[in-house]
């Protein structure tokens, strides 16, 4: 039978217990403090549990019974489970190997384990096990006897807890000690200041005191943090903040330690006064390593902001995605970029007066968009990856002038998106135009040398020996070996070129002055070539020692110069002929006009006479009279014509084209001439796609012009004849004036002669005409100066058709 | 019946013209120069001028602007007959007062009584 433990004192005799009936049994149980369990192992169901349970768990029995082991098992700390089944099932291993002849005390097992109560709240509980066998053999049934252990469990904590924070308070004082960590207590309401070893020992005080008053503490501090010290912990203890405070304390060795010091109030309870609890750390060494890498930060930026390198750092707005395209990048970059970061260096290289005023520029306000070297540049920027070192750009300074640097570009890049960049720049523009110009001039310097294809000569006066380069050879035409003396050399001279060189030469060597003369060479085969020679001599006291010279072919040169002149007195000529030209049409003009007068005076006094104005005439007078007056009259129109085309051949003729019914001028002109018309027995109509026919011409040339063609037309058409014109418009416009006789006609081969002046196809008609010979070289004029053009259609004995044709 | 004043240098021309206007019944005075002929328009005054523009001393143009192109006299008529057709000369003429404008070359005995005669009778009919 198993022995109770604990609460129970005094033990059963068996026997007694035995002789119980089960009721007592129970009612005994019901009345133990400890909870009392019995279950079958084989069916794993509980047959009995006393009361107990309720209060110690606060589960009914019927849970269990109805439960059994899987809800034991269900309510036991998930920690303590495993140990638990593991004890359980050796204990009942055990009980079974010693099955067959037992005959004393069953085994007892003790555990203890965690139970969830009916509210959730775990209890320790210690439980006594054994096992009672029905039959000899197999165990039957599981005998629990199970304690509340919780508020022993809370005990044994506690005394185990509180050994634990001894250790640890030692293990705290050890760290501090090597922390340099000093702690004190501060009570404010008697100043009393005291100290702990530790505290001492970081003030550099040996003999420790324990305590003082609270100024006298304070008074180790640095000047200049004490009122600061003080007012924190002032603070700390009127409202119980705690304080946090840096400060330098003056060390007993005369050395300064930084201190960060923390404290709290701890707040007096009955007769305890408020204490306030500090603590004590020396950060020198912190604070020193603080103080040079603030420094050198310092000097760090100090040297970013005084270098004479700029050096800057741009934000992006947008981070740029590194996968997208190089153009998408340089887009973004010029969208998105701005300047965030920026030294003196850069102000200066742009020309701004304060940094500031760099801050926040974009991209597109520094750089040139479209210059293609900044474009590789920023090309080769994205495809290095975001590193690039020495490349050139091009950039506008703040007043728009050219500048260019020499830059490092480091990108800043996280994930898969370039989120900044930074870098440096030289200002090379200086370099950049002296490279530029040097380049200029070498380039000029290689078309020189290229160009000047100089041949190099070489006199040695003292000992009579004359050298010539390879190219002077050439020019004057010797073979690269061939043997060359002085004579020679002048033999080589046109013969007309070869006084004034020889002049020159003599000069140059009596004074040593240098001369430059164009002369002619004459080369072996006879050809002769014009060269620029040019000689200097060197004097030695006076006396010539070397000559040295160059020469250069000019041929075309001079044949250019010779062009020019010829050219000029071209032009000279061409002036001259169009004064001439110019002259003979004002001759014309004014004799003309002088003869206009004395013709006049013919035409009156034969009027005078025909009209009756004296003495009656005989019919033979009147005919030869009236034969006078005629020719005067054509005299007249000669002289009208002349006047007319001089002006037109000097330009002065200024044509005023209005807009006017061509219809009716050309029924005017047919009107006006219908008495020469009618002299000639000729019929003439006019024909017109429209009336009015609006066109746009000077009227009174035009009628001139007309009238002429028209006389033509009648003098060159036999009697009976028809002369007929038209007026149309074709599709663009363009006025068509066409007039078609049916006369004599005309031979192509006279066809370039008609239009000219004075010139006269041979009429077989037998009355001789009373044309001028200027009329059709009027016309064209006239027409040509409206914009327009006359042809002439024509085959002798059917006619002729000639066809105006006017602009709109 | 009027009074004209011939204003040509052309001695035989200033003739045949008065011959004429004289056949015509006109009252005729000849000059030979503008100047000659300023005297005698202020002197005569005229009902009709016939002038002449190139002239020796002063010259048509300079003779009509000199009688503030007649701005004092409405009811004298002037009659320009030249051999200059320049247009830039015509327009002058008649901006400098003249009535008509005709080419001497142009003209018969009998166009230039008819000219006159129907200068007159337009100045009569305003």
């Amino acid at each position: 039978m198993p022995i109770i433990k604990d609460t129970l004192h005094s033990p059963i005799s068996p026997s007694l217990l035995a002789k119980l009936p089960e009721n007592a049994f129970q009612t005994i149980c019901d009345l133990l403090p400890v909870v009392v369990g019995v279950y079958n192992i084989n069916t794993g169901k509980y047959i009995y549990i006393n009361k107990a349970i309720r209060t110690m768990l606060g589960y009914e029995p019927e849970q269990y019974l109805e439960g059994g082991i899987p809800f034991v098992a269900s309510i036991v700390h998930p920690h303590d489970r495993p140990l638990l089944k593991l004890q359980s099932d050796q204990f009942l291993k055990n009980a079974n190997t010693i099955s067959s002849n037992h005959t004393g005390d069953e085994p007892v097992m003790s555990v203890e384990y965690r139970i969830k109560n009916s509210k959730g709240r775990y209890i320790w509980l210690h439980t006594e096990r054994s096992v009672f066998r029905r039959r000899k053999g197999k165990v039957e049934y599981v005998l629990n006897v199970t304690f509340d252990i919780t508020k022993h469990k809370k005990l044994e904590n506690k005394f185990f807890q509180s050994a634990t924070k001894a250790e640890t308070a030692e293990r705290f004082v050890l760290a501090h000690k090597a922390a340099k960590v000093g702690t004190f207590e501060w009570i404010p309401s008697s100043d009393t200041f005291i100290w702990s070893s530790e505290l001492a020992e970081l003030y550099g005080i040996n003999k420790a005191p324990i305590s003082t008053s609270y100024q006298e503490w304070l008074n180790i501090i640095h000047k200049d943090h004490r009122k600061i010290v003080e007012e924190e912990m002032k603070s700390t203890v009127k409202n119980s903040q705690p304080t946090y405070a840096e400060f330098k304390i003056l060390k007993a060795d005369g050395s300064y330690r930084w201190m960060l010091g923390r404290g709290e109030l701890i707040k007096g309870s009955g007769k305890q006064p408020d204490r306030f609890i500090g603590a004590n750390v020396d950060i020198t060494d912190r604070k020193e390593i603080e103080e040079r890498f603030r420094s050198s930060e310092q000097r760090y930026r100090a040297f970013i902001k005084n270098s004479s390198e700029g050096i800057w750092r741009m934000e992006l707005e947008k981070p740029i995605p590194i996968n997208s395209s190089v153009q998408q990048q340089i887009k973004h970059l010029y969208k998105y970029a701005y300047m965030a970061e920026a030294n003196n260096a850069m102000a200066k290289m742009y020309d701004f007066k304060n940094v500031k005023d760099l801050i926040g520029l974009r991209w597109g306000d520094l750089w040139v968009g479209d210059d293609p070297m900044n474009i590789n540049f920023l090309k080769s920027f994205i495809k290095s990856g975001y590193n690039l070192t020495n490349a050139e750009s091009h950039e506008l300074d703040l007043n728009g002038k050219d500048k260019y640097f020499l830059n490092n570009f480091f990108g800043i890049i996280e994930g898969d998106k370039l989120l900044r960049f930074w870098g440096t720049q030289q200002d090379i523009t200086d370099q950049h135009y002296a490279s530029e110009a040097l380049k200029k001039s070498e380039e000029r310097l290689t078309l020189a040398l290229d160009a000047s294809r100089l041949g190099i000569w070489e006199y040695d006066i003292v000992n009579n020996k004359l050298e010539w380069s390879l190219r002077l050879r050439k020019l004057f035409g010797l073979k690269p070996d061939e043997e060359i003396t002085y004579e020679k050399y002048l033999s080589r001279i046109y013969p007309k070129d070869l006084p004034k060189l020889l002049e020159n030469i003599s000069a140059s060597l009596k004074t040593g002055r240098g001369y430059q003369i164009e002369h002619r060479a004459i080369h072996p085969d006879g050809s002769i070539h014009w060269l620029l020679g040019q000689g200097r001599t060197l004097m030695i006291d006076g006396k010539p020692v070397r000559m040295i010279g160059t020469s250069i072919n000019i041929d075309v040169r001079k044949k250019a110069e010779q062009l020019r002149v010829k050219m000029a007195s071209l032009r000279a000529e061409r002036k001259e002929l169009i004064e001439i030209n110019r002259t003979k049409d004002e001759f014309i003009a004014l004799t003309s006009h002088q003869l206009r007068t004395p013709a006049t005076g013919v035409k009156q006094y034969l009027g005078l006479l025909l009209e009756n104005y004296t003495d009656p005439l005989t019919k033979g007078q009147k005919i030869f009279i009236e034969k006078a007056y005629e020719n005067n009259e054509r005299q007249l129109r000669i002289v009208d014509d002349l006047l007319h085309i001089a002006r037109l051949d000097l330009d002065k003729v200024n044509l005023r084209k209005v807009e006017s019914d061509l219809f009716e001028i050309v029924e005017d002109t047919i009107a006006s001439l219908k008495g020469e018309f009618n002299k000639h027995k000729l019929k003439i109509d006019i024909k017109s796609t429209e009336k009015p026919f609006i066109a746009n011409f000077d009227g009174e040339q035009l009628r001139m012009a007309i009238e002429n063609i028209l006389e033509n037309a009648a003098n060159y058409t036999r009697e009976g004849k028809k002369v007929s014109v038209t007026l149309n418009k074709t599709k663009s416009g363009r006025t068509k004036i066409i007039v078609k006789d049916q006369g004599v006609g005309i031979a192509e081969k006279d066809f370039p002669k008609l239009f000219q002046k004075f010139s006269r196809i041979s009429n077989p008609l037998s009355e001789g005409t009373n044309g001028t010979g200027l009329g059709l070289y009027y016309a064209k004029k006239i027409i040509e100066l409206h914009g327009g053009s006359i042809i002439v259609n024509s085959k002798l004995n059917s006619g002729s058709t000639f066809t105006i044709s006017l602009p709109k | 019946m009027a009074k004209i004043l011939i204003v040509e240098d052309e001695k035989t021309l200033n003739e045949a013209y008065r011959v004429v206007l004289e056949k015509d019944g006109h009252n005729v005075i000849s000059a030979f120069d503008g100047e000659e002929a300023l005297e005698l328009f202020k002197k005569e005054k005229p009902n009709l001028v016939l002038l002449d523009i190139r002239m020796p001393k002063i010259d048509g143009i300079e003779f009509l602007k000199r009688l503030d192109s007649l701005r004092e006299y409405p009811d004298v008529s002037v009659i320009v007959f030249s051999n200059l057709d320049n247009q830039k000369e015509i327009d002058e003429a008649f901006e400098s007062g003249a009535t008509r404008y005709i080419l001497k070359a142009w003209s018969s005995p009998k166009e230039l009584s008819k000219v006159v005669s129907e200068t007159l009778d337009s100045k009569k009919e305003k």
